[in-house]
């Protein structure tokens, strides 16, 4: 071993504190990237893979069709496959649960089976294996339906239930009182009746879906893309991505800071060993790599250790997300390619933050460096030449502040530290916070209605069945619109309609938009919006929260166009006797949901984003211990000498301490709000991810939430305030004096 | 051939009113091959010059030449090159690196070098520290240091040893000692030695004798008679 190499290795041994700092602050950063991006890509992977191997339909069209609109279909040019299916909700009464029976069809829409086989007979079905397990049910069960009960005799997962997408509102039904069944065709066979109401269509190629749909006569046709499980899908995938960078980002400042904190006072200390050697002709590359090697070998371990982590990690948090979502076979898969650029990344971190620490010392000719540091001209504080407030201090809180006006640099680090570790403890809790607000936000100040009854268009003469049942109603026809190119729902509502809260009085002046629609669109009230082709004015826009809609009203309809017909589609309803209703649209076999389904949904939704915020708030609280710890430790070796002289002119410990509990308060008091404003600024970043045409997430941090990440904050500091105590108290002066003649 | 010619070398510190001139136009030349010591009081800019000499800092104006290499228009990578082969160095204070023992503080210089640890080996038993090879500076006396300091110097076989008070720390018999071995490396080896002092005793044993005041050269004279170390006493 050359000599350099044992200087950077003795180096090294007196850094040990420090450096292992550094290596968790690493591996944690690394951790939490590698976890996330590898269940990122596993992710994108398999389920592309699945919804390719089991045939994911590119268009499903809702409507009233027999075998001859499957025929016509399947021939048209473009159209790989179509076939027709059958899909009913049944409730079943007694627990509340809803059972979805879908027809099983070939070639499309392909049940995974986990187990058993697919159904023979119209008395049989095969169960979503996600409902099986949540309601406690298996092969040789039964299901009942209405009358008939269904005996399962296989569990399965299909590419068009990776998310239990109820309907727009319940998009994470909870999988025990919601499942879904496969049937075979004949379980749907009525006298007389319709055929299908479903469609699913492959594509061979890029074709007019519109026209298909017309063709067919469908009321609504929903490409793959549209489709609220495959949009929860793409969305989950960029969630995971970005949150895979917000951590290591802030992870990143602060180790860089560490290191430069930490190499700047290392160099400092060192500047007579830098001119010796600089003297005795060493080359700068020689002297840097001294310095820059043992952080890039921490950089190596840190991120080898985050790596293994990772691996760990890796597998359980997918076991805990597949609640949320089903791809059968994903799990744990190794990326090299992660490992390389989380070890490349890290050294060139570490290296950059210790060379820009060194460029400082290294330019400087060796009769220079091996004279002892100029200060920086005797400059007084500001604040002791205002005379007259700096005599009125003690001396102790006098000292407290001249320390941490003096050393900037590590003044900053520590309340920096605190910063990131206080702004990220706020953005997780304010995470959560967020879905709450927006649940509340639904539910509260937005939803006004207790059941919403989907059926096909009626005439307005005609009287729906439900109408008669509930308190009050209301008819409304919502129309899937294009607006520039992409489909939105329109709500058209009669007069009187009060069953959400939206500024009623603008309804007859034009359409009501919502709040993130009108900034896709960069669209405010009196602006003109081209809606399937006509021209329609913005009369409002309101925040929505879940299930954006727009909503406007026959009335002014009637002057945009005399294109829509005056049916409807849709029935709102509050009821008195909620039970009673529900029983009533059960019997009838309607299709509709209730507000406590939605409920329910978003409640789920909440569990399975608890896993992500406790790992987050887990990160940021070993994010600020070490950070604290690390540049703590950096500000005692610093503060040694000066402690030990203050010992020896018999100033007692417990002042020395009390100067030092000064300090850190004036850090916390301007860390803290800093600290807040960050993790707002945080959520503020991601909320675009969060939201999409279904939901829109409203960012928004309690007080609580940031009494919490405060708390954390403080308690940290606290300890380490007593770390430093102790080592303070136990400071051997002669050692200590002795060793401040080498510096 | 002149070891060092030196032409209007100036050096200046600081500015206007702080402004100190430290090296003031100096014509000098300093023989090869010789003991030279360089005497003059405290502040009149010796370690300035010996700075300058060994390329440890550039002048404000005027040039040096090295046998007849001009060094002042060196770039720092060569001033660099130039000091791991040319330059040994002595200060007065030691300066051992404290994270190596004393064979791997004339390591240090043997490895830039290209030689091996056995030339450093050899440089310690010079040096009369054969026996303490493994010890840490801490762990060594002053003179002990000084000896090591001076092993590092010599390991290498540099043209110039440049040495700045180096028995300015030490009591009369470790200075004695450390002269010796410096006497006993210039007229064993082939290195020139400057070196310098502002004790006019220990002028006695150089070659030549340069004596500096105020930044200026007074006088250059050849001692036809140098005596040893042991001989002088202060
Ligand atoms: N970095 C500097 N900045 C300002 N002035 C300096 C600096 N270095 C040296 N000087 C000044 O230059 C002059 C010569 O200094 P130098 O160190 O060469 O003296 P010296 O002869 O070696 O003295 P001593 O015997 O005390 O070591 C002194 O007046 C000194 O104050
Ligand atoms: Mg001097």
């Amino acid at each position: 071993m050359g000599v350099f190499a044992r200087i950077t290795a003795r180096k090294m041994r007196v850094h040990v504190p420090q450096l292992l700092g550094l290596v968790l602050l690493l591996a944690v950063g690394v951790c939490f990237f590698i976890t996330l991006f590898t269940i990122m890509l596993r992710y994108e992977e398999t389920a592309e893979q699945y919804m390719n191997d089991y045939a994911y339909a590119d268009v499903t069209f809702y409507g009233i069709f027999d075998d001859e609109s499957v025929r016509v279909l399947s021939e048209t040019d473009g159209v790989y496959a179509a076939r027709g299916r059958s899909v009913r909700d049944f409730r079943v009464p007694e627990d509340e649960r809803i059972f979805r029976a879908v027809s099983l069809m070939d070639g499309i829409n392909l049940p995974y089976f986990y187990q058993g086989r697919p159904p023979e007979n119209a008395g049989e079905c095969i169960l979503l294996k996600r409902n099986a397990d949540a309601m406690k049910l298996g092969i040789g069960d039964t299901v009942a339906f209405g009358e008939n009960e269904l005996v399962i005799t296989g569990l399965a997962a299909n590419p068009e239930y990776i998310y239990m997408v109820q309907n727009e509102r319940t998009m994470m039904a909870q999988q025990n009182r919601f499942g879904v069944v496969y049937v075979v065709p004949e379980f749907f066979a009525q006298p007389g009746g319709f055929d299908y109401n479903e469609i699913v269509v492959l594509l061979e190629s890029e074709t007019d879906v519109n026209a298909l749909a017309g063709l067919i006569g469908a009321f609504r046709a929903i490409m793959q893309k549209d489709q609220i499980n495959y949009e929860m899908y793409r969305n989950d995938l960029s969630e995971l991505g970005s949150f895979a960078y917000i951590f290591p980002l802030v992870f990143a400042v602060l180790i860089a800071v560490v290191i430069y904190v930490m190499l700047t006072r290392a160099v400092q200390k060192d500047r007579r060993q830098i001119g010796v050697m600089k003297a005795l002709g060493a080359p700068n590359k020689k002297i840097i790599a001294v310095y820059l090697l043992q952080f890039c070998i921490t950089a190596v371990m840190g991120a080898l250790l985050g790596c293994f982590a990772a691996m760990a990690a890796t597998g359980g948090i997918i076991a805990i997300l597949s609640s949320m979502f089903v791809v059968p076979s994903l799990g744990f898969a190794l990326y090299p390619v992660l490992w390389v650029l989380a070890v490349v990344v890290s050294v060139l971190l570490c290296a950059a933050a210790g060379l820009i620490a060194l460029v400082r010392i290294l330019p400087l000719m060796p009769a220079c460096a091996l004279r002892p540091r100029t200060p920086k001209g005797g400059r007084r504080l500001l604040i002791e030449r205002i005379g007259s407030v700096w005599v009125r201090f003690s001396f102790n809180t006098r000292y407290a502040l001249k320390n941490s006006l003096r050393n900037k640099s590590r003044f900053l680090a520590v309340v920096l530290g605190m910063t990131g570790s206080c702004a990220l403890l706020a953005f997780s809790l304010g995470f959560h916070d967020s879905i709450a607000e927006t649940q509340g936000r639904f539910f509260d100040d937005f939803a006004n209605y207790d059941v919403i009854v989907s059926f096909n268009p009626m005439p307005p003469e005609l009287e729906h069945a439900a109408e008669t049942q509930a308190c009050e109603s209301s008819r409304a026809l919502i129309l899937h619109v294009e607006i520039g190119g992409e489909h939105y729902p329109l709500a058209i509502v009669e007069d009187g309609f009060d069953f959400v809260k939206i500024p009623y009085t603008e309804l007859n002046s034009g359409v009501i938009i919502p709040e993130y629609f009108a900034g896709i669109w960069d669209a405010g009230i009196g602006d003109t919006l081209e809606i399937n082709g006509y021209e329609a004015v913005v009369s409002a826009v309101v925040p929505q929260h879940v299930g954006l809609t727009l909503y406007t009203s026959f009335e002014y309809m009637g002057t945009v166009t005399d294109e829509i017909p005056p049916v409807y589609n849709t029935l709102y309803l509050r009821s008195a006797d909620m039970p009673a209703l529900v029983d009533y649209l059960n019997v009838n076999g309607m299709e509709f949901t209730t507000i406590d389904d939605d409920k329910t949904s978003f409640d789920s939704i909440m569990e399975s984003m608890e896993v992500l915020i406790w790992f987050m708030i887990a990160c940021s609280l070993i994010l600020g211990f070490t950070v604290l710890y690390a540049v703590g430790l950096i500000n005692l070796s610093a503060r040694e000498y000066e402690y030990m002289f203050m010992g020896v002119m018999g100033y007692p410990h417990k002042s020395i301490i009390a100067a030092h509990i000064k300090e850190t308060l004036v850090q916390l008091a301007l860390a803290l709000p800093l600290g807040f404003s960050g993790g707002f600024l945080l959520l503020e970043a991601i909320k675009g991810e969060f939201s999409n045409n279904n939901f829109v997430i409203a960012s928004i941090i309690t007080p609580a939430s940031n009494f919490y990440a405060a708390t954390a904050v403080a308690g940290v500091t606290v300890i380490m305030a007593a770390v430093t105590s102790r080592h303070v108290r136990r400071l051997d002066i002669v050692e200590g004096l002795k060793a401040q003649d080498d510096g | 051939m002149n070891l060092f010619t030196t032409s209007n070398l100036t050096k200046t510190y600081g500015e206007g009113n702080a402004k100190v001139t430290a090296l003031d136009a100096i014509n000098l030349e300093i023989p090869a091959n010789k003991f030279v010591v360089i005497l003059g009081a405290s502040g009149s800019g010796k370690s300035t010059l010996l700075n300058m000499l060994g390329c440890m800092d550039t002048p404000t104006v005027g040039e040096i030449a090295f046998s007849d290499i001009n060094i002042t228009s060196f770039n720092k990578h060569k001033m660099t090159h130039f000091r791991g082969e040319n330059i040994g160095f002595v200060f007065q204070s030691y300066n051992l690196l404290p994270d190596l023992t004393a064979l791997e503080n004339v390591e240090f210089s043997t490895e830039l070098a290209g030689l091996t640890r056995s030339d450093a080996l050899n440089a310690l038993a010079a040096v009369g520290l054969s026996e303490r090879v493994n010890h840490y500076p801490a762990e060594l006396s002053g003179g002990e240091q000084q000896r090591v300091s001076i092993a590092r110097a010599i390991a290498k076989n540099p043209k110039v040893l440049l040495c700045d008070e180096p028995t300015g720390a030490l009591d009369y018999n470790t200075g004695i000692m450390v002269l010796e071995v410096l006497k006993k490396i210039h007229s064993e080896g082939s290195s020139s030695v400057v070196l310098i002092t502002h004790n006019r005793e220990i002028a006695k044993i150089a070659d030549v004798i340069i004596t500096m005041r105020s930044g200026k050269v007074q006088s250059v004279s050849e001692n036809s008679m140098p005596l040893s170390p042991s001989e002088v006493t202060w």
